[in-house]
């Protein structure tokens, strides 16, 4: 019992380092990838590259003060971005970057990593609501109803692959993708079926993931051009420092989530040499496609980003849902 | 015999006793909050707590359930709701009389009392595991012995977002 | 074919909800509506004789489901008949009125064969909220403004109730294990000295007071009643009633065996319901207001035939309840068709009416003295077999008391068929009514007669029904 435990906080501490540094250099990774992307150097003053540019911000946020404006609703306004932080934090409890890293599986992670990315959206109201601001409510309510419209074709997607595998357990989900990437769930062909929407759905999985961690094009919380800084306006120092922690955390999940359901986790594409590294590559090469994503696409409007949802993604998935159960009752 | 803080059922206790604080003082602030959103946090901290024991009563699959419904959707309409209707600060405005605290108080007292002795005084039949709380099993017992609660809920869902429509759907006649 | 009337009524509301989607007629959606209550009656009528258990045993079709899925078809029947225009109901949301109407006469109709607590639960939730969805729906042409404070009130209340029944059921499973009411019935007895058995069994059994107006329960009528449209409102003054009662008949004859404490606390409920109901009924000067008290007040009557917890005094609860939709529906058929806009009608708005539309004056007046329990109508049979159910087992104060509010009631019933006969029309115009309201308003008049003359052969039915279930 009490081994279980400290094995459990450890990988509690180690998630958030792992959270912290990915933050940390994906905001560099951000900014070089912009660079690149705009034909401009990006970071280069602070060690080879900008390499240093991270840690730098890193105390520089945490030595700033931490400003309270006067007439926030003080508690609410102190909890938020702890909230916004602490679920990313425990998602990543459960996620297996190999058959032997994986802090505590439990055999129903995937609904556990749902639960906690729906807490997120809680977090973005009650930052936004908390900070009396305009731009902050009008930022957390799009926000949350991106959250929620976009939440919704995600689940009913994870709940196809979740079909196919016949298990909620993420390491049983890889598992029955192992041996090649021509067993991977992104194919049409799976378990003998011939699905072919599945790549739809992978593709639906992924703009959702885009939509649900707030980034471009579907950044509407934070559009800079019209809400100042969105729901995290107010915030100032190590406040600001969790938000914006927590969203890279939420790119880092999506992405693995993205992986194992879709990409067979840490199995190699060509049945060899299985482990983590797979894993790694496999999340970094989707992180930087969201990175890529958002310097290159314009941002889209709040009402088309819900159309896209609620009369395409839905109805799609919706039939690929109906679809799959279909193929895996007649077969 | 005595059991210890320490012990392994001591510490389960004060784990069960930690989630029934939660969803207790969830609820209080729930009712009490003087701004409609902090009511809605205090209900958040509820379901938390609430989902805390649906945990330590052995059935991880209904917690995680209850947050994903409850905190994911539930709160997060409402306190949609809340914002898109932008209601006044301060609800509490209407007079109330100075004797509806002392009463309010004395019958909350009564009320804990008489559930208290009454699970006191009850012989509460030892606690028996129906069964392993898994998803499979749920799924089982939701298609078997529950299948016509299951498929009534859906027609009670279908209900209500039809009667949600119909209700919203003129706007409000003034 | 056992579950031959809930797939009707299923199949009719998917045939609404194909209507709501398209602009039909008028014409085109009463017609349904009359055909499809029709259809429902003579499917229940067809599967009267049907035994057998569903769904792994939650759902048990015998007699006494079947007698009630009866009651429940025909009342709806009625309901569908009389308030054919919908006059009170927004215009544009007809059709779904109706799919509405029939969700909640699904939910009931379940509810009268369902022998587990979570399909009773869930059944109960359905036909409720059905009915909350309606209230709001009365449309603002009539001059009322508060049809959307009533359904609030309405649902605010109705979730209270339900949270104290979900408390009670938590404790019952606690206490026994299983959520099937044999099961339950089976381990009772042995937990009858349990204080917390006999507290959760109460407040299972307030759920149901809810729906039946049972005196701490009763905070919703009144508004309820005059918030919602007229034909709404008849729907919840008798359908959801007679349901109400055959649960409470499955679960008090469960609660038999748990002595003193239950029966004082029904007696008391009941008392104060007669009392509340009357004395307030007394000042009302608006009919659906006053209605609604009085139904509190007859919801204390059927009380005292459950705490008998004997068959007889069941089956004269099953009896009153039965007369009292009908004196219901009744005086219901006769509001709406005087509200000629699908207004509220204060007393004061009968006047004359014998002179405007007699047949409506004769059937108010047959309603109204049933209502106040004067023979030869069915409730004064009705009084009578209770307060001597009753009496058999020595409640004497409890029926002096009975007796005593049957004297006040009839002040107030007769007030108003005074406002009928002996004032003048006050410049109100003829009432219009049509051939099928005419001659619904005859039968329903016979039948109040008839039941009344000769409650032997129903009485005996329902005698036999309750036997299957005890």
């Amino acid at each position: 019992m009490s081994l279980t435990l400290i094995n459990v906080l450890a990988a509690v501490i180690i998630a958030i380092a792992f959270v912290a540094a990915n933050a940390a250099y994906l905001v560099w990774a951000e900014r070089k990838g912009a660079g690149f992307i705009q034909r401009r150097p990006g970071p280069t003053e602070n060690g080879p590259w900008g390499l240093l540019q991270p840690p730098v911000d890193g105390i520089k946020l945490m030595t700033k003060q931490l400003l309270i404006p006067g007439g926030v609703d003080k508690i609410i306004f102190v909890i938020a971005p702890v909230l916004a932080m602490f679920p990313s934090i425990v998602s990543f409890v459960t996620i297996p970057f190999s058959d032997t890293i994986v802090a505590h599986n439990i055999n129903i992670g995937l609904l556990m990593i749902f639960v906690f990315g729906s807490m997120s959206a809680m977090a973005i109201l009650m930052g936004g609501w908390s900070s009396r601001n305009k731009y902050s409510m009008i930022s957390s309510v799009r926000a949350v109803s991106q959250a929620v419209a976009y939440e919704i074709p995600m689940l009913i997607t994870a709940i196809t692959v979740v079909m196919i595998a016949g298990s909620l357990d993420l390491m049983e989900i890889v598992h029955k993708q192992s041996g090649g990437f021509w067993h991977w769930n992104i194919w049409p062909f799976q378990k003998g079926l011939f699905n072919i929407l599945m790549p739809a759905s992978f593709l639906i999985f992924f703009i959702c993931s885009l939509a649900e961690t707030n980034r471009a094009p579907f950044d509407l919380g934070e559009a800079e051009s019209e809400l100042v800084a969105g729901y995290h306006t107010e915030y100032s120092s190590m406040g600001f420092g969790l938000f914006f922690m927590g969203e890279y955390a939420n790119i880092v999940i999506g992405a693995c989530l993205t992986t194992i359901l879709f990409l067979g986790g840490w199995d190699c594409p060509f049945g060899l040499f299985p482990g983590v590294w797979w894993f790694i590559v496999k999340i970094y090469i989707l992180i930087f496609t969201f990175i890529w994503i958002r310097w290159t696409f314009p941002r889209t409007t709040i009402y088309s980003l819900l159309n896209l949802s609620w009369k395409v993604l839905i109805p799609i998935s919706l039939f690929n849902l109906l679809l799959t159960a279909g193929l895996l009752k007649v077969f | 015999m005595m059991k210890t803080l320490f012990s392994a059922d001591g510490l389960v206790g004060l784990l069960f006793l930690f989630n029934l604080i939660v969803t207790v003082v969830g609820g209080i602030v729930a009712c009490n909050a003087e701004r409609l959103v902090r009511a809605v946090i205090g209900l958040v901290v509820c379901f938390v707590g609430v989902a805390g024991i649906y945990f330590f009563l052995n059935s991880p699959f209904i917690a995680m359930m209850h947050i994903l419904i409850y905190i994911g959707a539930v709160a997060v309409a409402i306190s949609f709701a809340i914002m898109l209707a932008a209601p006044e600060e301060k609800m509490r405005t209407g007079p109330t009389s100075p004797l509806s605290g002392p009463i309010g108080l004395i019958s909350t007292l009564l009320l804990i009392s008489g559930l208290v002795s009454l699970a006191l005084k009850t012989e509460w039949t030892s606690v028996t595991k129906i069964n392993d709380g898994s998803v499979k099993t749920i799924g089982i017992q939701l298609l078997t012995n529950h299948s016509m609660v299951f498929e009534l809920i859906s027609i009670v869902l279908l209900l209500a977002i039809l009667g949600a429509l119909v209700i919203a759907r003129g706007g409000r006649e003034e | 074919m056992l579950f031959l009337p809930e797939l009707t009524i299923l199949g009719a509301g998917l045939l609404f909800f194909l209507l709501t989607l398209g602009q039909p007629s008028e014409a085109t959606i009463k017609n349904c509506a009359s055909a499809v209550a029709a259809v429902i009656l003579f499917t229940c009528v067809l599967c009267v004789n049907q035994t057998g258990n569903l769904f792994y045993g939650a759902y048990r079709v015998d007699l006494f489901s079947q007698i009630f899925k009866i009651l429940i078809a025909a009342a709806t029947l009625v309901v569908f008949l009389f308030g054919n225009g919908l006059k009170g109901i927004k215009q544009d949301s007809r059709p779904e009125y109706y799919l509405f109407l029939l969700v909640s006469n699904l939910g009931l109709v379940m509810l009268v064969s369902s022998v587990e607590l979570l399909a009773i639960f869930i059944a109960l939730e359905l036909s409720s909220f059905a009915v909350y969805i309606m209230v709001p729906m009365r449309t603002t042409a009539t001059g009322i403004f508060f049809q959307m404070e009533a359904g609030i009130k309405y649902l605010l209340f109705g979730v209270m109730a339900t949270g104290f029944m979900l408390f009670g059921m938590s404790y019952i499973f606690g206490l026994t294990g299983t959520t099937s009411l044999d099961g339950i019935a089976e381990q009772l007895p042995i937990l009858a000295n349990r204080p917390a058995a006999v507290v959760a069994m109460l407040m299972i059994l307030s759920g149901f007071f809810y729906k039946l107006a049972i005196f701490p329960f009763h905070f919703w009528v009144p508004d309820v009643y005059e918030g919602a449209a007229n034909e709404t409102t008849a729907f919840i003054a008798a359908v959801p009633k007679m349901a109400a009662v055959a649960l409470l008949i499955r679960l008090t004859s469960l609660a038999s065996h748990q002595g003193e404490m239950v029966l004082n606390l029904l007696m008391v409920c009941s008392i104060l319901s007669m009392f509340y109901g009357n004395l307030s009924a007394l000042v009302q000067k608006d009919l659906k207001r006053m209605l609604g008290f009085s139904g509190i007040a007859h919801a204390g009557f059927i009380l005292l035939g459950l705490l008998t917890f004997k068959l007889t005094g069941y089956a004269s609860a099953v009896y009153y309840i039965v007369g009292y939709a009908l004196m219901n529906l009744a005086c219901f058929l006769v509001i709406c068709q005087v509200a000629a806009k699908g207004e509220n009608l204060g007393i004061s708005d009968l006047s004359g009416l014998h002179k405007r539309a007699p047949i409506l004056a004769l059937t108010l007046t047959v309603a109204l003295f049933s209502l106040a329990g004067i023979p030869p109508f069915v409730g004064f049979t009705g009084k009578f077999m209770l307060l001597l159910g009753a009496l058999r087992e020595d409640h004497l104060l409890l029926v002096t008391l009975a007796a005593i509010n049957t004297a006040i009631a009839i002040y107030y019933y007769l007030s108003v068929v005074r406002m009928t006969f002996c004032s003048d029309s006050n410049g109100l115009g003829n009432v219009q009514t049509g051939f099928l309201a005419n001659s619904l308003s005859l039968i329903l008049v016979t039948v109040i007669i008839v039941m009344g003359v000769a409650p032997s052969w129903f009485v005996a039915l329902a005698e036999s029904a309750i036997k299957t279930i005890l």
